[in-house]
C-alpha cells in the first residue's frame, strides 16, 4: 500500500462514504443542466452533432465521476480526477463550437458551470493543490474559448470583460472545492493529533494497568509452580534429585507457555479476544505475516472482525483468515459464511470495505451465496 | 493511529469545510464583480460605477468577519449590510451601463450569489440551509427594489437560483447523510485503541517473558542440573532475589528501574555492574572503546542494555566453550552501539531451537522494545559478535561534562543483574 493522499476519503473514509450522494448529485446536476441549456437555448442553428457530443462528454465525466468515488473502488486517484475534468473541458470546447460564430449570449454558456460542478464533486477525493491546480487550467481553456467566442456576443463589450464572466463560475466552484478539500483534511488532521495525544496520555496512564494484571497472570503460575519450590530449597540449603525433576518440569512448563505466546499473533489473539472458547474460526499465517501490517491495516482488520462477532447472521465459527508469503507481497484471505442477500451484506459492511479499500488498495469483495469472501494484499515490510 | 473523525466532531467539521468554501466561492464572486465593473469603467470613462465598486467593499470586509466570528450576529450584519450593499450596487449597474438591464443580468447576480454563500455561523450547522435562504431572499429583494427604482426588467435570476440550488444540495445533503452516518465509526475508534492496548500488553508480556527467562527459568535449568547435595550459595541467593523481587513486587517495570543510574557515567552504569557480574561468574571480559557514551542513553535504554548484554555474557559462559570476552562501545550522534565479541564455537541462529528464548527474546526483543536494533554474525566454528545498537538521548557534547569519561574504570560493587543462561 503507498502512503496515504491529504484527502477528505483517505482521512475519514467514513465520512467521504456518507458525502458520496452529494457527489452523485452533483454529477447529475452537471449532466441536466447542459442538457436543458441546449434546449432551452437562444442561439440560432447550434451545430446539434456537437451540442450532443459535448452533453455526452459531460456524461461520461459524470460516469467517471460516479465510478470512481465508488467505495469498492476507492481511493478515487488522480488519474480518474483528470478524466473527469479533462471531459469537462473537452465537452465546454464542443459546446463552444457547436455555437461557433452564432454564440450571442454567454449567460447560456454552460461549459464553464459544468467544469466547476464537476471540481465540487471531486472535493471529498482529490488534494487541494491538485484541485487548484485543474481549476487553473480549466480557467485557462474556458479564457481561450470565451476570448474566441467574444466576437460574436449580441452586446459589444471588451474581450476581456467577457472572460472574466467566462471564467468566474469555474473559479468559484474551483476554489471553493480546493478550500473545502484542505479545510476538512486540516480539521481532521487537527483531531487525529489532539486525539493521538490524549490516547498517548490515557495509554500512559493505563500501563501500569496493565503490566499489574500481566505480573499477576505470571505470579499465578509462578505461585503454582515455582515458588514452593524455591522456598523449601532456600529453607533446606539443599538439592534432591525429587528437586531437580520438579525444577526440569516447571521449567519446561514456563518455557512452553512463553513459546507459544511468543508464537501467538495479534490475529490469532485477535480472535481469542473476540471469542475466548477459541470458537471464533481459523488463522493460517505459519510465517507470522500479519505482524507485517501497519497500525491502521491492524485497526481495519480488527474492527471488521469485531463487526462480524457482533453480526448475528454471520457464523463466527466459519471465519477463516489466510496470509500467503508472495515476497514482496502478503496476500490475504478473509472469508466467512454470512447468509442474506448480496446487497444486504455489501450495505451492512459499506463502512469496512470503504476503510479497507483505503489501506488495502486492491481489496475484492466477493459476496457468493452466503459466503462473503475479502482479498486483498500488503507489503511485507 | 485512529482513522477519521468521531460522531460528535463530523457535523462541525463538515459545516466548518462548506462554509469556508462559501465564503472562498463569495470572495471570488465579490472580486469578479469589482474586476467586471473596473473594465467597464476603463472602457468608457463617463460612467459612474463607483458607488457600485464602493459598495463591494462592506461586503469584502464582512465575508471575512464572518470567516473569523462564526457567530449569529457577524452572519445577520453580513445579511443586512451585504443587503443593502447589493441594493446600492445594482441601482448603479442597471443605471450605468444600458446593457445590464434586467434583474437577472450576470453581473448583477454576483454579489446576490455571494450573500446566498453566507455559509452559515458556527452556533448550529443545521442553520446553513436557512442562512442561504435569507441570503436568496435578503439579495432578490434588494435587486428588485433597485429594478423598480431604474425602469429595467424583473426576470426570474437563474444563475442565483442555480447557485442556491447547488449550496442547499451540498449543505442539505451533509446534513442528511450525517444522520445515517458515522455509526460504525464508534467500532472503528474502538479498534483503534484496542488494537493500541493489545500492542501495549504484548510489549509487557514480552518485557515479562524476558524476565522470567532470565531469572526464573535460569535458575531452575540450574536446579535441574545440580547433583545432589548442598546447594550453590550463589544459587539460594539468587532464588531469594528471585522470590522477593517476582513475587513481591512491581516488577515489570524496566523502564522506571534505576533511573539516575543511566546518566551517572560509567562507573555506575547498569552496564558496567553487569559486566562486573560476569566476571564474578568467571567470565574475563575485556571493555574497550568509548565506554562513556553509555552515559548518553535514558534509564530505560540502558537498562535494556544491561540485561541484554547480561544474557549475551551468559550465552558465552553457558554455550561459546570459552571464558573470555570482548565488549568494545562506540557511538555516533544519534547512536550508542555496545558489541559482545567471542572467539567460541559459534552457533546458527536460524538453527537454534524455537524453543530456546535467549536470543529471542532477552536480546533481540527487548533491544527492539527500547527502539534498537540488533545484529549477530556467528557461524559454528567462528566465534560469535553480538552488535547491541540503541538511540542516543543525549548528544555527544552534552555527555563531556557528564562524570566517568574515558578508559574503563575501577569495578565497584552494586546490585545485580540476573544471572540467565539461553
Amino acid at each position: 500500500m503507498s502512503g496515504r493522499e491529504a484527502t477528505a476519503q483517505q482521512t475519514d473514509p467514513l465520512g467521504a462514504l456518507n458525502q458520496r450522494p452529494i457527489t452523485l448529485l452533483l454529477g447529475v446536476f452537471a449532466v441536466l443542466l447542459p442538457i436543458f441549456r441546449t434546449l432551452t437555448s437562444p442561439d440560432p442553428h447550434p451545430d446539434m452533432r456537437l451540442s450532443i457530443a459535448a452533453i455526452l462528454l459531460v456524461a461520461v465525466g459524470g460516469g467517471i465521476l460516479a465510478m470512481a468515488s465508488n467505495p469498492y473502488r476507492a481511493p478515487f486517484t488522480r488519474r480518474s480526477f483528470s478524466l473527469v475534468v479533462f471531459c469537462g473541458i473537452l465537452a465546454m470546447m464542443a459546446e463552444g463550437a457547436a455555437t461557433a460564430g452564432r454564440d450571442l449570449m454567454i449567460r447560456d454558456d454552460w461549459g464553464t458551470v459544468v467544469i466547476g460542478l464537476l471540481l465540487l464533486a471531486a472535493s471529498p477525493f482529490r488534494p487541494s493543490r491538485e484541485i487548484l491546480v485543474a481549476t487553473l487550467a480549466s480557467v485557462v481553456c474556458v479564457g481561450v474559448v470565451v476570448a474566441a467566442e467574444s466576437p460574436t456576443f449580441a452586446t459589444k463589450a471588451p474581450a476581456f470583460l467577457y472572460v472574466v464572466i467566462g471564467i468566474t463560475p469555474v473559479l468559484a466552484l474551483g476554489v471553493g472545492s480546493a478550500v473545502y478539500s484542505s479545510t476538512f483534511v486540516h480539521l481532521v488532521d487537527q483531531w487525529l493529533t489532539r486525539a493521538r495525544f490524549l490516547t498517548d496520555e490515557s495509554a500512559h496512564e493505563m500501563r501500569p494497568g496493565i503490566a499489574r494484571s500481566v505480573q499477576q497472570d505470571r505470579v499465578t503460575g509462578l505461585n503454582r509452580e515455582v515458588v514452593p519450590l524455591f522456598s523449601e530449597l532456600v529453607e533446606r540449603g539443599a538439592v534432591t534429585e525429587e528437586d531437580s525433576r520438579r525444577a526440569r518440569h516447571a521449567a519446561d512448563a514456563i518455557r512452553q507457555r512463553i513459546v507459544s505466546e511468543s508464537d501467538r499473533s495479534w490475529l490469532e489473539q485477535l480472535l481469542l479476544d473476540v471469542c475466548p472458547d477459541g470458537n471464533a474460526g481459523t488463522i493460517t499465517d505459519r510465517g507470522h505475516l500479519a505482524d507485517g501490517m501497519t497500525t491502521d491495516q491492524r485497526t481495519a482488520i480488527r474492527a471488521l472482525v469485531g463487526a462480524t462477532s457482533r453480526d448475528p447472521s454471520a457464523r463466527q465459527s466459519t471465519l477463516g483468515i489466510a496470509l500467503h508469503d508472495d515476497e514482496p507481497l502478503v496476500r490475504a484471505l478473509i472469508r466467512i459464511e454470512r447468509p442474506g442477500s448480496d446487497t444486504a451484506v455489501r450495505q451492512l459492511y459499506a463502512p469496512y470495505f470503504a476503510v479497507l479499500r483505503i489501506l488495502f488498495r486492491d481489496l475484492q469483495v466477493d459476496v457468493n451465496g452466503s459466503l462473503l469472501t475479502l482479498r486483498f494484499s500488503y507489503d511485507q515490510h | 493511529m485512529l482513522l477519521g473523525l468521531p460522531n460528535h466532531l463530523a457535523p462541525q467539521s463538515s459545516a466548518r469545510a462548506i462554509a469556508r468554501a462559501c465564503h472562498a466561492i463569495a470572495l471570488v464572486l465579490l472580486a469578479a464583480g469589482a474586476i467586471v465593473l473596473l473594465c467597464a469603467q476603463l472602457s468608457r470613462s463617463s460612467l459612474i460605477l463607483w458607488p457600485a465598486l464602493l459598495a463591494l467593499l462592506p461586503m469584502v470586509g464582512l465575508v471575512l468577519l464572518v470567516e473569523r466570528v462564526r457567530s449569529t450576529l457577524s452572519t445577520i450584519a453580513y445579511l443586512v449590510i451585504g443587503g443593502a450593499a447589493v441594493y446600492v450596487y445594482a441601482v448603479t449597474v442597471l443605471s450605468q451601463i444600458s446593457s445590464v438591464n434586467s434583474s437577472d443580468a450576470f453581473t448583477v447576480a454576483l454579489p446576490k450569489l455571494a450573500l446566498v454563500m453566507v455559509g452559515g455561523s458556527g452556533a448550529s450547522s443545521r442553520r446553513g440551509p436557512l442562512w442561504a435562504t435569507v441570503g436568496l431572499i435578503a439579495g432578490e429583494v434588494a435587486t428588485q427594489i433597485a429594478v423598480a427604482e431604474t425602469g429595467s426588467l424583473p426576470r426570474v435570476d437563474v444563475t442565483t437560483l442555480l447557485g442556491y440550488l447547488l449550496i442547499m444540495i451540498t449543505m442539505g445533503g451533509s446534513l442528511v447523510a450525517r444522520e445515517r452516518a458515522y455509526r460504525e465509526q464508534p467500532n472503528l475508534h474502538r479498534a483503534a485503541r484496542e488494537e493500541q492496548m493489545s500492542t501495549m500488553r504484548l510489549e509487557i508480556e514480552q518485557q515479562a517473558s524476558a524476565l522470567v527467562h532470565d531469572t526464573v527459568l535460569s535458575h531452575l535449568a540450574a536446579i535441574s542440573l545440580a547433583e545432589p547435595g548442598p546447594l550453590d550459595p550463589a544459587l539460594r541467593t539468587a532464588m531469594q532475589e528471585d522470590l522477593s523481587t517476582l513475587v513481591g513486587q512491581e516488577w515489570l517495570s524496566e523502564a522506571e528501574a534505576d533511573v539516575d543510574a543511566a546518566h551517572r557515567g560509567w562507573d555506575e552504569s547498569p552496564l558496567a555492574l553487569a559486566v562486573e557480574q560476569a566476571r564474578r561468574q568467571g567470565l574475563e571480559v575485556a571493555v574497550t572503546g568509548d565506554v562513556s557514551a553509555i552515559s548518553r542513553l535514558n534509564p530505560a535504554r540502558g537498562t535494556a542494555l544491561a540485561l541484554a548484554a547480561t544474557q549475551c555474557f551468559a550465552n558465552v559462559l553457558k554455550h561459546s566453550g570459552t571464558t573470555k570476552a570482548e565488549l568494545v562501545t562506540f557511538s555516533s550522534d544519534t547512536d550508542v552501539t555496545v558489541m559482545i565479541i567471542d572467539d567460541g564455537v559459534g552457533f546458527s541462529e536460524t538453527e537454534t531451537p524455537s524453543d530456546r528464548l535467549g536470543v529471542r527474546n532477552s536480546i533481540r526483543a527487548r533491544i527492539e522494545r527500547a527502539g534498537g536494533t540488533v545484529q549477530i554474525w556467528s557461524q559454528p566454528g567462528n566465534g560469535t559478535s553480538v552488535m547491541l545498537g540503541l538511540p542516543a538521548d543525549r548528544s555527544p557534547l552534552a555527555r563531556q561534562s557528564a562524570p566517568g569519561t574515558g578508559r574503563e574504570p575501577e569495578r565497584p560493587s552494586g546490585p545485580s543483574y540476573p544471572e540467565s543462561a539461553a
